[in-house]
């Protein structure tokens, strides 16, 4: 388990990380979704401890990673940005120094690597020097060596980089096997991915954590209801049906094409019937007609643009009352938009 | 400890620079070994030969140490040493380690000439390994001031050429001291100098200027104020001073047989010195 508490860092006047906190559980796969610069490598890398935080902690199995970094850094395997590869090292010679490294007996070593390069399919590769390997190989020997030792935590940053769709595949697959035994914490700026393998997703931008959730509740909690219909029929006269019927919020003319019109509907309860009936009583014929709930892009999207129009509002209300700011201010935790049931459960259950 | 010491040791001996600081060595000793012991002036003293190989082995030395930890920082691999349960004190260190034994290599052949020598001579077997140990002290002391370099810099080359300059300096240092003027006013000018180029490193350590400045301050106050005192103390102090800087005059005393205690001290608290320094350039990055 894994607990970060209000992380900051600062490299001289730039604030990379802004207060993160976060709890991760055994057994699961997390992912770290932000756009670049947003401080995801940053924060892994003091969960790491290749970074010194400037403020915070972070506690791994109950081990501070400052002041226990041995026992802490011993539950990790880490894949940062750059795999961590040496050039003139065979992929085999490699592992086998970071076995040793880990401190894995000798006699599990050799059993445990060859385990390792089958998973992660470097094995054809074994005594080629890496400097000769391909970037996906490579990425795949770092990966190979974030599993050595077989660490209750395995840390990788955008490990999906420089691979060939086909590879992709396979290691979302080995990612997803892991979490029988492992926890997986990674982090990706390619929503789609981070959906299909991730139990929890925290998106993080400007150094800030601002959501974090199962990707479906994410994407429920901010889509509401959205249709959208493609109707064979005028213009006019379907868009003053829909207009009648009840509970329809805003309506939009995505596109007009030989007599059929894609019209995106937004409404706070499930319409779809009341819309079928309004458009049958002029008989408009609907050719497709689908509740779309919005992928992640969106919501990405839209928590960023959330966050920053309040930020906006927040200094708009700062600079008319000049003389309040300050103490409330620095009090003031950041509480991401959304937390998880799972989390609100173990809230609970602390309590108790 | 031991599987970075391994990688390290293996990495010289992967690709040419162990061998080719091994070759060298080696190469120039047997030059200076067949002019003068066994061709040209026919002495029994190896320590002829190895004074003149304490500038090869400063001009070499470099080939260990540019990459130590610079290349570990230029390819990234250093975020793999933090993130494995090692400390940084035993990686920095296994480092040294595995630098000094390949300095060995080339120590441990030579060690073998007293023996070919004594076949056609005598030779003194004290005086002779007491200048083999004060010889491969001196070169250890080089290979930490080299890896505290290296430390420093994030780029290979750039690490080669200040540690190229550092050795020269080193070498030089006793000559240049003879030509500066002995009077006082000479040696406060001299001193400040070097109090100057302190700063600058103290700066490229921690990239502030304040500090730095602070640093330069406090030394050369404490110069100022000493001037003050006893004007005639600064009397020939730059040589004495830079008497202790140079690594390389220290092996004097070796080769005229004396098996110098303050001097074997003097080079392992070089050494480790070098060595604390790189452990705090090392430590320091993660801070950055």
């Amino acid at each position: 388990m894994i607990e970060v508490q209000n992380l900051v860092k600062k490299y001289g006047n730039h604030t990379a990380v802004k207060g993160i906190s976060f709890k991760v559980d055994t057994g699961k796969i997390y992912g770290f979704l932000g756009p670049n610069g947003a401080g995801k490598s940053t924060t892994m890398n003091i969960m790491t401890g290749c970074l010194a935080a400037t403020e915070g902690k972070v506690i791994i199995n109950g081990h501070d990673i400052y002041d226990e970094p041995k026992e802490a850094k011993k539950c990790i395997g880490y894949l940062p940005e750059l795999p961590p590869v040496y050039m003139d090292m065979t992929p085999l010679e490699y592992l086998r120094f970071v076995g040793k490294a880990r401190g894995v007996k000798k006699s599990e070593l050799s059993i445990q690597i060859e385990e390792i390069m089958d998973m992660t399919g470097i094995t054809d590769v074994a005594n080629r020097l890496i400097k000769n390997l391909s970037k996906g190989y490579r990425q795949r020997v770092g990966l190979a060596q974030a599993l050595i030792g077989y660490p209750e935590i395995i840390i990788l940053d955008e490990p999906m980089v420089g691979l060939d769709p086909k590879q992709i595949i396979e290691i979302r697959e080995l990612i997803k096997s892991l979490k029988e035994n492992h926890t997986v914490f990674l982090s990706s700026h390619i929503l789609s991915e981070v959906s299909m393998i991730c139990d929890c997703v925290m998106i993080i931008a400007d150094g800030k954590l601002i959501a974090s959730d199962t990707p479906d509740n994410l994407s429920k909690h901010i889509s509401g209801n959205t249709l959208d219909i493609s109707v064979k029929g005028s213009t006019k006269a379907i868009l003053s049906a829909l207009k009648g019927v009840k509970g329809v919020g805003e309506i939009t003319v995505v596109s007009e094409n030989e007599g059929i019109v894609k019209i995106r509907i937004t409404s706070e309860e499930d319409i779809r019937s009341e819309v079928f009936f309004a458009l049958s009583s002029i008989k408009a014929s609907i050719m497709e007609l689908s509740n779309s709930s919005m992928t992640l892009e969106d919501i990405f999207l839209k928590l960023t643009e959330k966050e920053e129009s309040e930020e906006k509002e927040k200094d708009l209300s700062s600079e008319e009352a000049e003389d309040e700011v300050s103490e409330e201010d620095e009090d003031e935790e950041y509480t991401p938009l959304f937390t998880s049931d799972v989390e609100k459960n173990d809230k609970k259950g602390d309590e108790n | 400890m031991f599987a970075v010491y391994q990688k390290e040791l293996k990495a010289y001996f992967n690709n040419l620079f162990g061998y080719l600081y091994v070759a060298i060595i080696l190469l120039f000793m047997g030059i200076f070994a067949t002019f003068y012991h066994f061709s040209n002036y026919l002495v029994a003293d190896l320590a002829y030969s190895l004074d003149n190989l304490a500038i090869v082995v400063m001009l070499v030395s470099p080939l260990l140490t540019m990459r130590i930890i610079a290349e570990e920082r230029q390819r990234k691999t250093d975020q793999l040493l933090y993130s494995l349960p090692l400390s940084v004190t035993s990686t920095v260190v296994a480092k040294y380690l595995a630098m000094v034994t390949v300095y060995l290599v080339p120590m441990l052949i030579i060690s073998i000439y007293p023996f070919v020598m004594a076949s056609f001579g005598i030779v003194n077997f004290a005086r002779t390994f007491s200048s083999i140990l004060g010889f491969f002290l001196m070169g250890s002391c080089l290979l930490a001031v080299g890896m505290f370099i290296s430390a420093l810099t994030e780029n290979q080359i750039v690490s080669a050429i200040i540690s190229f300059v550092t050795m020269l300096i080193i070498y030089f240092s006793g000559s240049i001291s003879q030509m500066i003027p002995a009077d006082s006013m000479s040696s406060f000018i001299a001193i400040t100098v070097l109090i100057v180029i302190l700063g600058i490193v103290v700066y490229i350590m921690v990239k502030n200027y304040i500090a730095a400045l602070a640093v330069m301050a406090v030394f050369e106050v404490v110069l100022a104020v000493f001037y003050r005192i006893d004007v005639t103390a600064f009397e020939g102090l730059f040589a004495t001073i830079i008497g202790w800087i140079s690594v390389y005059e220290r092996c004097a005393s070796f080769y005229n047989g004396i098996f110098d205690l303050t001097s074997i001290l003097y080079f392992l608290s070089v050494s480790f010195l070098f060595v604390f320094l790189s452990i705090q350039a090392v430590e320091k990055r993660r801070w950055s």
